[in-house]
């Protein structure tokens, strides 16, 4: 193990990347709800404008020491890490070479376990925000459209109002509550294909692991794969991926070098199985290389050598996207998350490409 | 060379039985059709007897919560041990492009079945 310091990386004059980079996570938010009023109809207006609903809070503290954000996140005067486009122009869109940096929020409306009808006008009214006080400033900007998918129809509904935006890129769904591949969301999926619009996954506060969430948030952290893994299975097994043959996945901040273990065994099994799943028409494998992309935040922090053992094991290079996770404490900057030792073709790939080529259907180029 | 294997009516339509010939064990498959089929007698995933899997067909359903169907009965073996699926007709595994296991040409002479090795 060799000792690297600042000063040394700094001394390469190549501390920063100079090829565009596409940041597949940033999570934007609002100062406060009142901010969705302008929003929001009656009745959903009333219920926040009188303080008479309470959002679901998340049970962990976190032990950074700075709580769940960069430390030098924080816009000031009270206002939440996230919420100040200027701030995040000038740490993010003004350092690195982002051509474009895909919003994902931080209120997903698909946790809300109760008064779907509720969940799905906050959806909107949250899509709507967004696009007035963020995608409107800086045409580097992007977005996912928030829905609330234990009410489908109002999801699709909600696609179809925005899906054709020139900002809106996607289609966001938690992996906390549900396994979407169940066919009662598949119209979801449908509506998201007919707006060329990319399905993102990003887990949120109620995902549990296998055992539950564990007594503390660094169980919690390190299990979140599993949501991952399980709803890559979920969708495979039921179908979705032969289902809707055009529809591209990103996985976000899930980690990625569970996915080889995940391939391996999906295949095996579906070698013996597939009897039980006869709409699923080929390996799992080919599947999800051909169609899902893992964004890189949290990389984990392993060797320039572990990153080509990784992509030799999965057999492609095209699974990768980069991202930040901006504001959040685990933030990945682009030149020193993917290791500057890679091969030049495979950082722009990771930096750049991969994520260019997933959002073509809507970007245009580069398919 | 030929070798004879059985009478056409000692192996039932719909069922199967394993012969040894050069020393090369063959599963020979008579199906619901009334064709016969031979095949090499090992899975080669990891070698198991296929003699000892299981004769049956094949699911088939455009998306979860539709009605299955069952096709193809008698024409797919399965390996007894992970019950990777062979098409009996091709020697193909359903499952696995890599895997194959060898046909063999049968002939019907006078009621009598014979293999061609």
């Amino acid at each position: 193990m060799t000792a690297i310091s600042t000063d040394e990386i700094l001394a390469t004059g190549a501390s920063r990347p100079t090829g565009p980079v596409m940041d597949l996570d940033v999570h934007e938010t609002f100062t406060a709800w009142e901010e969705l009023l302008p929003y929001l109809k009656e009745p959903w207006r009333g219920l926040i404008e009188h303080k008479a609903w309470s959002p679901p809070s998340f049970p962990f503290a976190y032990w950074t020491g700075h709580g769940l954000n960069r430390a030098d996140s924080n816009p000031g005067s009270g206002a939440p890490a996230g919420s100040s486009y200027e701030l995040f122009k000038e740490q993010i869109l003004d350092v690195y070479p982002i051509e474009y940096a895909v919003l994902t929020g931080q209120f997903m409306p698909g946790d809300l376990e109760t008064q779907f009808e509720f969940a799905s006008a906050l959806a909107s009214a949250y899509n709507d925000w967004v696009l007035d006080h963020w995608v409107a400033r800086d045409a580097r900007i992007l977005t996912s459209i928030h829905v609330a998918p234990q009410e489908p129809q109002a999801a699709v509904r909600e696609i179809d109002r925005l899906g054709d935006h020139p900002g809106v890129v996607q289609v966001m769904l938690p992996i906390g509550r549900w396994a979407y591949g169940d066919p009662f969301f598949h119209p979801i999926f449908e509506a998201a294909e007919r707006h060329n619009l990319v399905i993102a996954f990003h887990h949120s506060d109620p995902l549990k692991s296998a055992l539950g969430r564990g007594r503390y948030y660094i169980e919690w952290h390190v299990n979140v794969p599993q949501g991952a893994m399980s709803m890559l299975t979920s969708l495979v097994c039921n179908g979705v991926f032969d289902k809707f043959p055009s529809l591209q996945f990103v996985i976000v901040e899930s980690g990625l070098s569970w996915l080889p273990h995940l391939l391996w065994r999906f295949d095996q099994n579906y070698r013996s199985l597939h009897q039980e799943i006869p709409w699923v028409k080929q390996l799992p494998s080919t599947h999800i290389r051909e169609r899902v992309k893992l964004s890189t935040q949290p990389t984990e922090d392993f060797s320039a050598a572990n990153w080509l053992r990784l992509i030799e094991m999965l057999e492609t290079d095209r699974t990768f996207v980069f991202s930040t996770d901006y504001p959040h404490w685990d933030f990945d900057a682009p030149e020193e998350s993917i290791p500057r030792e890679l091969p030049a073709d495979l950082r722009r790939r990771i930096l750049y490409e991969n994520a260019r080529e997933t959002y073509a259907a809507k970007l245009g180029g580069h398919a | 060379m030929r070798y004879r294997v059985c009478h056409v009516e000692d192996i039932p339509r719909g069922e199967k039985q394993t012969y040894t010939f050069k020393n090369l064990p063959i599963v020979v498959v008579h199906d619901k059709h009334g064709e016969f089929h031979a095949i090499y007698e090992r899975c080669p995933h990891q070698g198991a007897r296929l003699g000892a899997g299981t004769l049956g067909g094949q699911t088939a359903a455009p998306e979860p919560g539709t009605a299955f169907e069952y096709v193809r009965e008698g024409e797919i073996l399965r390996c007894p041990w992970h019950g990777f699926s062979y098409d009996v007709t091709t020697g193909a595994c359903l499952t696995a492009e890599r895997l194959r296991v060898k046909t063999y040409p049968l002939i019907i002479d006078n009621h009598e079945l014979f293999l061609d090795l």
